[in-house]
């Protein structure tokens, strides 16, 4: 870790202390989300979403009740479970680079999504609860191979790596494969789903989503300290009486379920998941009971944001959200890349 | 005390250690384990702190349990790994906190960070206690984490090659160290050598290890001899006796063979 990087945080940390860092990061939270709200082809002003919020469906009500609310929402939700489950891997595997989307959990989750929309119908499955669980299977299956993958090459921090990206390559090309076996129609959804979207977000979903997330990251903050032990080492952690293995299990699970529901309901949606834990890290240090609730809020930030920032940029063509977080993720990902081979 | 029968272990389908019968000095003392690279002393270390299946027994007053716990650390037991996590940017007393992690909840009583503060202190390190632990030295890293072990409040202590990275002054400031908690406390402490003359010095009880088989083992005084020693590492030594009383071990120039 950088000096630089450690004077900067040392400073916020002082002047704000670190609730109230999370305080600030909630405050903006708010913020961002009247913002979203407020943004689209109806533009309206905050006093307008405002005012709706607190008076019901009349009017721009229901603009803000039926279709900006429930949207806003997705994106708090889906961007705080991909900045948690970022921090969870990159602790419990020990490197920087890994989340959900790098280490091919986000593309196994896809492809079972995808197998569901070419092969769902003809088995008679209902999409309303079909779909989500194909993609959580497939979750789950990336998830236990990169552990078992990376176990069997020797459990460091290169072998996951190495094994999440085979994986990922694995899961792209049977998609690819799905693609061009699909009929138009499937593939056109396939291909739209893909991108990452925010707009097939129904309050069904949007409760479910929440309930998911509240719920994981009530279990994963049982284990906050036991997190922050196995930050230091794995084997660090086993001598502080912490069975590593199953704790990483335990880990890759909760991952699995959070990546796998935020990818049913919205696409693969790249980057949030390793920047937020970094920009949490930054500013929080490695306590993880602060670090949890820090890379919820800031992943709910960016995903809220950039959510934002596409509505702006195409007031009406409402480019999907997964472009817009890989345009702004990539440049932050290279940075992460130059820092890790200078800076360590 | 500790008693170890017929100890075996397997590792990746190849016998490391080969029945070993061992029996560690009392509580309060140090007993050292030597022996060349790869003779399973690392090995040996992990499997007392639960990480290893073994067959045979291993017997302790204090943990009466110790076979049924496979995969994790006997409650009684507390192991120094060798160096590493050293770039963390927790602060000292909070990675000396990590020795509690299985009773620390959400919130912290304050009784513990006390007790975390007063660890920190006994070693003299109360000056560095909020400082990030990738800023600190050697040094003082190794013994922040035997302060974190210390907070187990183990009966036994098992230290691989604590001094192993540290330069002279420390290497004496942490084996002292080492000395006086084990008497204050009254702990069985078992470390990892590699420096024959602190062996000699620091240790009541020794072990010999050799490709997985017990050389020699007894009273660090009769085990460590030159013949014995020159046996264990396969090369000649010679000792002298030093200022302090005790016998200087060394070795001089070899050739290679022609």
């Amino acid at each position: 870790m950088s000096t630089l990087t450690l004077a900067l945080a040392g400073r916020w940390q002082s002047r704000l202390g670190r609730s109230g860092l999370l305080l600030l990061a909630a405050l903006l939270l708010t913020g961002s989300l009247l913002l979203d709200i407020a943004s689209g082809p109806a533009q309206l002003s905050i006093a307008q979403v405002l005012h709706s919020l607190l008076q019901g469906e009349g009017g721009d009500g229901v603009i803000v009740w039926q279709i900006r609310l429930p949207v806003a929402l997705m994106a708090l939700a889906v961007g705080a479970a991909l900045g948690v489950s970022g921090l969870i891997m990159q602790t419990v595997l020990h490197n920087p680079l890994a989340s959900s989307y790098t280490l091919g959990i986000s593309a196994g989750a896809g492809f079972g999504a995808a197998l569901f929309i070419v092969a769902g119908s003809s088995l008679g499955l209902a999409e309303a609860w079909g779909l989500p669980l194909c993609a959580l299977g497939f979750a789950f299956v990336a998830g236990s191979a990169v552990l078992l993958i990376g176990r069997h090459r020797g459990g460091n921090a290169e072998s996951y790596v190495l094994a999440g990206i085979a994986l990922l390559f694995l899961f792209q090309a049977l998609l690819s494969l799905l693609q061009y076996l699909a009929a138009p129609d499937a593939l056109a959804q396939i291909v739209f789903w893909l991108f990452g979207s925010l707009y097939k977000s129904g309050w069904h979903a949007v409760g479910l989503m929440w309930l998911t997330l509240l719920l994981a990251c009530g279990v994963l903050a049982r284990d906050a300290w036991r997190f922050t032990a196995l930050s230091l080492s794995d084997e660090r952690a086993a001598s502080l009486g912490i069975a590593v293995a199953r704790l990483r299990w335990r880990a890759l699970a909760l991952v699995s379920l959070l990546t796998g529901v935020a990818v049913a309901f919205v696409g693969t949606i790249g980057f949030v998941g390793l920047i937020a834990p970094h920009m949490a890290r930054m500013l929080l240090g490695e306590d993880h009971r602060l670090l949890i609730p820090g890379a919820a809020l800031s992943g709910a930030l960016l995903l809220s944001l950039a959510s934002v920032l596409g509505k702006w940029l195409s007031p009406g063509g409402l480019i999907p959200i997964g472009i817009v977080t890989a345009l702004i993720g990539l440049p932050f990902f290279l940075l992460l890349i130059l820092r890790s081979k200078g800076g360590q | 005390m500790l008693q170890l029968e017929q100890l075996s272990v397997r590792l990746a389908g190849q016998t490391v250690l080969h029945g070993l019968n061992l029996g560690s000095g009392p509580q309060g003392s140090i007993t050292c384990l030597l022996g060349p690279n790869g003779c399973g002393k690392s090995t040996l270390l992990r499997t007392l702190a639960g990480q290893l299946a073994y067959s045979g027994s291993i017997r302790h007053a204090h943990q009466p349990d110790w076979q049924h716990r496979h995969g994790t650390l006997p409650a009684k037991v507390a192991w120094l790994p060798q160096d590493c996590g050293s770039q963390s940017r927790l602060s000292a007393v909070e990675v000396v906190l990590l020795g509690k992690v299985q009773s620390l909840g959400w919130r912290v009583p304050e009784q513990l960070q006390q007790q975390a503060r007063q660890q920190l202190a006994q070693l003299g390190l109360s000056a560095v206690a909020q400082q990030p632990l990738c800023q600190l030295s050697g040094g003082q890293r190794q013994m922040v984490f035997l302060a974190q072990a210390l907070m187990r409040e183990p009966s036994v202590l098992l230290l691989d090659e604590p001094i192993s990275a540290l330069d002279l002054q420390h290497q004496q400031q942490v084996l002292a160290l080492i000395e006086q908690q084990t008497r204050q406390r009254n702990m069985l402490t078992i470390m990892v050598l590699h420096d024959l003359n602190a062996a000699l010095r620091y240790s009541q009880h020794c072990w010999l290890l050799q490709q997985g088989r017990v050389l020699a083992a007894g009273a660090t005084a009769e085990v460590m001899t030159p013949a014995l020693l020159s046996q264990l590492y396969d090369t000649p030594l010679s000792s002298i006796t030093a200022d302090d009383g005790f016998a200087l071990f060394y070795h001089g120039r070899q050739a290679l063979p022609a």
